[in-house]
Formats: structure tokens, C-alpha cells, sequence
């Protein structure tokens, strides 16, 4: 009983990946750090189902897979609505709050949010404010999470404030990663393999292979890390 | 080589909805494949048949044809677990397995309402088998 059981768990494990790998493709790209309490308990329900799917022999397959679909069939149509109308949107994700206004707490719009003042001073200090005057705005967002807007003062200097000019400074196309030239982002460049060659032997690099990554940036220089750094004395943070 | 290229991207985006689709389709299959065979197996391996003929056996107190019979049943429905247990309740085979045991135990007790007790619950074990 025992073997067959292993070849019913392999099974029942490959549809229960491969089905939710599938499922969370269509529900689509959005990061952990923006989930709201409900994506975060969605995303806890499905994997459990997806989990007793596997491992729960004592039910045949098909509820569970029915239950899996039917959970991210909701979830699907919420983001539908919630793309489509504003207050579906509202009403599925709430609404950011504003948390401090010209530096002063909103008590009221804490309360309503069930927001303690030391979560509040807790998400400031790990955004480097610990003086609460030095916010203008504090936005609670409908991830739980705190965007802040500093007072112009405590703002750091930027070139724009100093009216300097400052070069372009785009994405960087990688050409070589894990030893191998990546031909149609040289292409893309208009460059060719003489050009990367001489810039490598100016690197100090004979062959493509002895490179673990390297990139062009917008002005037109390449950076090189080699297998081998060759480095004197490396820096150990280990105790 | 816009026309190649459109082409590729076309075929790609295709195949990309298409791998899905075809692997959601075989799981499906899988998953409904134990109640959907459940038929075709019973009547391969005559087993709703061979529960009569343990029945009628049991009530004729004919013990060593209810003996060979369950035995006949056993290999019966072992064979189509093999094929039907990627779908159905592994429990529910489990303890079908037990009430053929406990059948065999009355049968060489001579216990007719026993045997008969056990073998209409294997039956109805049989007909909730995936459903």
C-alpha cells in the first residue's frame, strides 16, 4: 500500500504545482511588500488547499482542484472589478489614510485604521525619521506600510537644487552573463564581437569564458566582473 | 524578416496559452478519470456481478464458492485500484479491502449474516468509490 501511495502522492503533488504555478500566472505579477491583508490571506488559503490536494489522501483529488479553481476564479474576478471600477477597487483594497498632516497625527484616522501610535513611530524610525516633526505628510497605505513626505528642510540637497546639470544615466544592457555573449543585446547596441574583444583584452580578459557578467552603461563604458578578482585581501564580516 | 518575426511571436504567444491549457486538460483528466472508468472496470472484471455471486453463494451457505468468489474479487479489484486510485478516496479502497478480510473471516466461521453484513458494505464501498 505503501508504494502505491508514493505514486498517488507524485502524481497528486505534479497537479497540484503545476495547476497552481498556472493559476498564479493568471492572477498576475504583484510584489509580497504590497500585498493587502486580503491577498495575503488569499495567497495562504490557495497554497493550503494546493497542500491538502497533495497530501490529503482521504479525498479523492477533484473537490480540492474544484475548491483551488473556484478560490482563484474569486480572487481573478476581484482584480477584474477592481481594475475596472474605482469603487470596487475601494472597496476590495480600502484606501490609503493619511496618518500625519503638517506634522500632526491624525488620532481619528488612527483609530478608524486600528493604528497604534508605536506602529507608527516604529514604520518612521525604520525609514530613518525619528523626530515625527520633521514630516510633512505620512500616508498609511492599504498594505499597511508607510509613505512619507519629509518637510522641505529636512529634504537632502539635489542637484536640481544646486542647478546642476547632470549626464543621462539610462538602464545598462548586459552582453556577457555567465561566460556567454548575449548576441542580440550586442546586436541591439550596433556593436560587434572585434569591439567586445578589444574591450576585454583592455579589461585584462583573453576569453568570453573567464566573465561572470558585463554590461554597457548609457555613456558608453563597460564594466567586467571576471570568475576570478583576483582580489589581495578580501573583506570577511563573519565573526 | 518583420513578416518571420511576427510570425514567431504569434506562434509564441499561442504556445504560451496553449501549454496550459493542454496540461489544466490532462489533470482534469486524471482527476475525473476514477469515476468516469469505475464503469468500464466493473464490467471488464465483472465485479457488481461477482457481488451477486458472493450473495447468492452466502445465502445458499455455499462457503467455499463464497470463498473462491472473494478471492476472485480481491484480484478483481486490486487490479482496477491499480488505474482508479490517482482519483478516488484511497480510505474508501482501504477499507473495501478490510470488509473482503473480515468477509473471508465469516465465511470460514460459517456466519452467514456476518458475511452478508460486511459484503453489502463493500458494496456500497464499491458504488461510493468516486463519487
Amino acid at each position: 500500500m505503501l508504494i502505491s501511495e508514493v505514486y498517488v502522492e507524485v502524481v497528486r503533488a505534479a497537479i497540484g504545482f503545476f495547476t497552481l504555478l498556472i493559476f498564479t500566472r493568471v492572477l498576475g505579477k504583484q510584489q509580497v511588500s504590497e500585498l493587502t491583508v486580503f491577498d495575503y490571506i488569499l495567497g495562504i488559503t490557495i497554497g493550503s488547499t494546493a497542500s491538502s490536494l497533495t497530501t490529503d489522501l482521504t479525498s479523492s483529488v477533484l473537490p480540492h482542484w474544484v475548491g483551488l479553481l473556484t478560490w482563484v476564479g474569486f480572487a481573478f474576478l476581484m482584480q477584474l472589478a477592481s481594475v475596472k471600477w474605482r469603487k470596487a477597487s475601494k472597496l476590495v483594497d480600502g484606501e490609503p489614510s493619511v496618518v500625519i498632516m503638517n506634522g500632526m497625527i491624525m488620532e481619528d484616522t488612527m483609530r478608524k485604521m486600528r493604528y497604534t501610535v508605536s506602529d507608527l513611530l516604529e514604520q518612521l524610525r525604520s525609514k530613518d525619521i525619528f523626530d515625527i516633526k520633521q514630516v510633512e505628510f505620512a500616508v498609511l497605505e492599504r498594505s499597511g506600510e508607510i509613505s512619507v513626505l519629509k518637510k522641505s528642510q529636512y529634504q537632502p540637497v539635489t542637484p536640481n537644487d544646486l542647478n546642476l546639470n547632470t549626464k543621462y544615466d539610462g538602464l545598462q544592457t548586459v552582453i556577457i552573463y555567465d561566460g556567454k555573449v548575449l548576441e542580440q543585446n550586442l546586436k541591439h547596441l550596433n556593436l560587434d564581437r572585434v569591439w567586445l574583444q578589444s574591450e576585454l583584452t583592455r579589461h585584462g580578459v583573453s576569453d568570453v569564458s573567464q566573465v561572470l557578467l558585463a554590461s554597457l552603461d548609457t555613456q558608453g563604458t563597460l564594466y567586467v566582473d571576471k570568475y576570478r578578482d583576483h582580489l589581495v585581501k578580501l573583506n570577511d564580516l563573519s565573526d | 524578416m518583420g513578416l518571420t518575426k511576427r510570425k514567431n511571436a504569434k506562434s509564441q504567444k499561442i504556445s504560451s496559452y496553449l501549454l496550459p491549457i493542454m496540461l489544466l486538460g490532462i489533470f482534469l483528466a486524471v482527476m475525473v478519470s476514477g469515476p468516469v472508468l469505475k464503469g468500464p472496470l466493473d464490467t471488464r472484471h465483472h465485479i457488481s456481478q461477482t457481488f451477486a455471486v458472493i450473495e447468492k453463494d452466502l445465502k445458499e451457505k455455499n462457503w467455499s464458492g463464497a470463498a473462491a468468489n472473494t478471492h476472485i474479487l480481491r484480484s478483481s479489484l486490486n487490479e482496477s485500484f491499480k488505474i482508479l486510485r490517482y482519483s478516488v478516496e484511497l480510505d474508501e479502497m482501504a477499507d473495501l479491502i478490510i470488509n473482503l478480510d473480515r468477509i473471508e473471516g465469516y465465511i470460514q466461521a460459517n456466519d452467514e449474516k456476518g458475511a452478508l453484513g460486511e459484503l453489502y458494505e463493500a458494496r456500497g464501498h464499491w458504488r461510493e468509490l468516486g463519487n
